[in-house]
C-alpha cells in the first residue's frame, strides 16, 4: 500500500502544520532539523543573529528573503560549508556542527547545477553511492530510478553538456537524492532557468517531495516560488527571520510591513492614531475603528496597508461596512485574468488596484472616475518605523 | 573616403603581419630542406634528395644518447613544473587580480632574467658537484621556467570551474581529497594534458642551462650547439627539423586540450 501512503502524506502537507503529525508509513522520512539561536559573523558585519527555526520531519521549508538577508547563511551552515559562530544545529536530536560536509548525509542541488563536467548523466548520479562502496549492480539500480524519477531514463549516457538547463537541473535533483538523505537542500535551484520551465520545474519539485518523503530546506528570493512549493515559509531580513508560517499566514497575516511589502504587493496609507483606538487616514479622508489587537499605544503614526486585490470597485451605494474613497484610473495593465490599475485619490496618493476580470469585463480607460472600497477585514495596520 | 582608408590600413596590417610570419618561418623553411641534402655539407638550396642525415641522426650513439637525456630531463621538468604549478593555480584561485599579476609576474621572473645569467648561476653553484645533482639541478632549473606556462593554462580553467561543483561532490560525500581527485583534476585534465606538453618542450628547447651545468651529459640543443661549432653537416639539420616538426605538433595538441578544457566548461 505504498502508493496510498503515499498520496495521502502528500494531502497532509498541503494542509501544512495545522493538520498536527504527518505520519508517513512507508519508507524512510525525512528529518527533524532545529536551529537553536545559531548566529554568524563575520569580521565585521552579522550575517546571521540567533536564527532559531524547528523544522518538521518531511516538512517543505522555505527561507525567503533579498540577497543578504542571512538565508544562504543559514543553508550554508547546514550543509557545513559555513562555520556558526554560535548557537547549536540538531538533525533529530544530534548535534552535526562538528561533522563536515560529507559526514552530514544531506543532499543539495545548488543554482549553478554543478554536474561534474567529465563524467556522463549516469556517472554523476552513481558518484554518491560509488562513494559509499554500493555494489555495483545496486547502483546501477538506483541510478536508474532516480534518473527515471526525474523523467530522464533514456539520458544515462549523455554529458552534461549536451542536455538543457532543465534537464541538468533534474539530473543535479537525481544526483542529490540517489543516496536517499533525509534532508535535502536547495539553493535557488531554479533561478537559473526561464519562467515557463520553472513553473513547471516547481510542479516537479512538488512531485518528488510527495515521493520521497525526505525534509527540503528550500531558499529563494522568488515569493511566487516560496509561496506555491512551500509548507511553512520563514520569511528573513538582515540576518534575522522577520515570520514564520505557512504561506497562507504569510500572506494574508503578515507580523510587519517588511513581510507585507517582500511578499505580494501592498498598498500603504500612513494614518495618525487618534484617542479611542481610531485612525485618522487623511489619504481616505476618514477616521476608521482600529482593530483591538493593534497594540503600541505610544506609536502616534500607524500605516495602513491594504493588498492590491483588497481594493475593491464598488458602485456609488453599496460600500457600506467598508472604507470608501473616490479615485481616477491613470493607467490601466492588462494581465489576462486581472486588470491591474494605477490609481490616483482624491487626496493625491496612488495607489494599486488588482481588479479580477472575465472575457466580458470591460477595461476602464485612463481618466475614468471610479469608487473604492476596503473591508475593514483586510486591512493590515503596522506601526511606522 | 574613410572605407577606403580603413581598408587601406587593414591591408597595411595584412602585409605587416605577413612580413613577420615570413621572417620567423623562413629559418624553418630553409632548415627543413637542407636536411635531405646528398651533399657532405650544408646547402641551401639542397642538392638532391636523401634521407640519409635522418639515418646517420639515429645510427649515431651520440645523437641517441642526447635525444634520450633531453626527453627524460623534459618528463622530469614538466612532472614537477605541472604539480607546482597546479598548486600555484589553486592558491590563485578567485584571488583578485592584484594577487595573480603580482604571483605571475614573481614566476615570470626566471623568463624575464636573461637565460645566460640564470644558467651562470647555476653553473657556479654546482660546478663542483658531479654525478646525478646537475640533472636535478637543471630538471628543476627547467621546471621553474615552465612553470609560469602552467599557471597560466590551468589557472582560467580553474576559476571557469564553479566551486559548487566541489561543494556537491562534498554533499554527495566526498573528503576534500577525494573531490579533488575524482572531480578537480578530472575536470581540469585536458588544461592539464596541454600544461604537461608545453612544459616538456620549454624543458626539451633549453640550451643555455643544460650547456653550462652539464658537464659531460649532452642533450639535443647541446649536441646541435656542439656539432654547430665542429662540422656543419646535414645531420644538425636533420636533428633540428625533427626538432621543429615535434614542437609544431606537441603545440598544437597543447592547443586543443587547453581549447578543449575551456569549452566542456564554458556552459555552466
Amino acid at each position: 500500500m505504498a502508493g496510498g501512503g503515499d498520496a495521502a502524506g502528500a494531502t497532509d502537507r498541503r494542509w501544512g502544520l495545522e493538520n498536527g503529525s504527518r505520519h508517513r508509513g512507508n519508507a524512510l522520512t525525512g528529518a527533524r532539523i532545529l536551529f537553536s539561536s545559531i548566529r554568524k559573523v563575520y569580521r565585521r558585519d552579522v550575517a546571521l543573529s540567533s536564527f532559531s527555526l524547528a523544522i518538521e520531519a518531511g516538512e517543505f521549508v522555505t527561507l525567503l528573503g533579498p540577497s543578504g538577508s542571512g538565508k544562504t547563511t543559514a543553508l550554508n551552515i547546514l550543509a557545513g560549508f559555513t562555520a556558526a559562530s554560535g548557537g547549536t544545529l540538531g538533525v533529530d536530536g544530534k548535534s552535526i556542527l562538528d561533522l563536515p560536509p560529507e559526514k552530514r548525509e544531506i543532499g543539495m542541488v545548488f543554482q549553478g547545477y554543478s554536474l561534474f563536467p567529465h563524467m556522463t548523466v549516469a556517472q554523476n548520479v552513481a558518484f554518491p553511492l560509488a562513494l559509499r562502496r554500493v555494489a555495483k549492480s545496486e547502483i546501477a539500480r538506483r541510478v536508474g530510478e532516480a534518473l527515471e524519477m526525474v523523467r530522464l531514463g533514456s539520458f544515462g549516457a549523455r554529458m552534461p553538456n549536451e542536455l538543457s538547463g532543465g534537464q541538468r537541473q533534474r539530473v543535479a535533483f537525481a544526483r542529490a537524492v540517489v543516496f536517499r538523505p533525509r534532508v535535502l537542500l536547495m539553493d535557488e535551484p531554479l533561478g537559473a532557468l526561464d519562467l515557463k520551465l520553472r513553473e513547471a520545474m516547481q510542479l516537479e519539485i512538488k512531485r518528488y517531495h510527495a515521493e520521497l518523503g525526505c525534509t527540503v530546506i528550500f531558499v529563494t528570493h522568488d515569493q511566487g516560488e516560496a509561496l506555491a512549493l512551500s509548507d511553512r515559509i520563514a520569511v528573513m531580513t538582515d540576518g534575522e527571520i522577520a515570520q514564520v508560517g505557512t504561506p497562507a499566514e504569510i500572506y494574508d497575516r503578515p507580523d510587519s510591513q517588511y513581510v507585507a511589502e517582500f511578499v505580494g504587493r501592498i498598498n500603504v496609507f500612513p494614518g495618525q492614531r487618534r484617542p479611542g483606538n481610531r485612525i485618522e487616514i487623511p489619504d481616505l479622508g476618514l477616521t476608521a475603528a482600529l482593530p483591538d489587537t493593534v497594540a503600541g499605544a505610544a506609536a502616534e503614526t500607524v500605516n495602513m496597508c491594504v493588498r492590491p486585490e483588497d481594493v475593491e470597485i464598488v458602485g456609488p451605494a453599496d460600500a457600506s461596512g467598508m472604507l470608501a474613497c473616490d479615485a481616477t484610473v491613470e493607467e490601466a495593465y492588462f494581465l489576462g485574468d486581472t486588470v491591474s490599475y494605477s490609481v490616483a485619490l482624491a487626496a493625491g496618493r496612488r495607489i494599486t488596484v488588482e481588479h479580477q476580470r472575465r472575457a466580458s469585463t470591460p477595461i476602464m480607460p485612463a481618466g475614468s472616475r471610479l469608487r473604492l472600497g476596503i473591508r475593514m477585514s483586510s486591512a493590515h495596520y503596522f506601526p511606522a518605523v | 573616403m574613410t572605407t577606403i582608408r580603413e581598408a587601406g590600413s587593414s591591408r597595411m596590417l595584412h602585409l605587416g603581419f605577413a612580413l613577420i610570419l615570413l621572417f620567423l618561418l623562413v629559418p624553418l623553411l630553409v632548415i627543413i630542406p637542407m636536411s635531405f641534402s646528398e651533399t657532405r655539407y650544408l646547402a641551401f638550396p639542397p642538392v638532391g634528395f636523401s634521407l640519409k642525415w635522418y639515418g646517420a641522426f639515429f645510427q649515431n650513439p651520440r645523437w641517441i644518447g642526447a635525444l634520450g637525456w633531453s626527453v627524460g630531463v623534459a618528463i622530469c621538468a614538466a612532472l614537477v613544473a605541472v604539480p607546482a604549478g597546479v598548486c600555484a593555480a589553486l592558491y590563485l584561485r578567485h584571488r583578485s587580480g592584484a594577487v595573480v599579476n603580482v604571483v605571475l609576474g614573481a614566476l615570470l621572473g626566471a623568463q624575464i632574467v636573461p637565460t645566460i645569467i640564470l644558467a651562470l648561476g647555476i653553473r657556479l653553484v654546482t660546478a663542483p658537484f658531479t654525478g646525478s645533482l646537475p640533472v636535478v639541478v637543471v630538471t628543476l632549473a627547467h621546471a621553474t621556467l615552465a612553470l609560469p606556462f602552467v599557471v597560466a593554462t590551468v589557472l582560467p580553467v580553474l576559476n571557469k570551474l564553479d566551486v559548487s561543483v566541489e561543494k556537491a561532490a562534498r554533499m554527495c560525500g566526498a573528503t576534500p581529497v577525494q573531490a579533488f581527485r575524482h572531480i578537480t583534476i578530472p575536470a581540469i585534465r585536458p588544461a592539464l594534458v596541454g600544461a604537461f606538453v608545453f612544459s616538456f618542450f620549454v624543458s626539451f628547447d633549453e640550451l643555455m642551462i643544460a650547456l653550462f651545468t652539464f658537464q659531460t651529459i649532452e642533450t639535443l640543443p647541446v649536441r646541435i650547439w656542439g656539432e654547430v661549432r665542429q662540422e656543419l653537416t646535414p645531420v644538425i639539420a636533420a636533428a633540428t627539423s625533427m626538432l621543429i616538426a615535434a614542437t609544431t605538433a606537441a603545440v598544437i595538441v597543447g592547443q586543443a586540450h587547453i581549447v578543449r578544457a575551456s569549452s566542456r566548461l564554458a556552459d555552466k
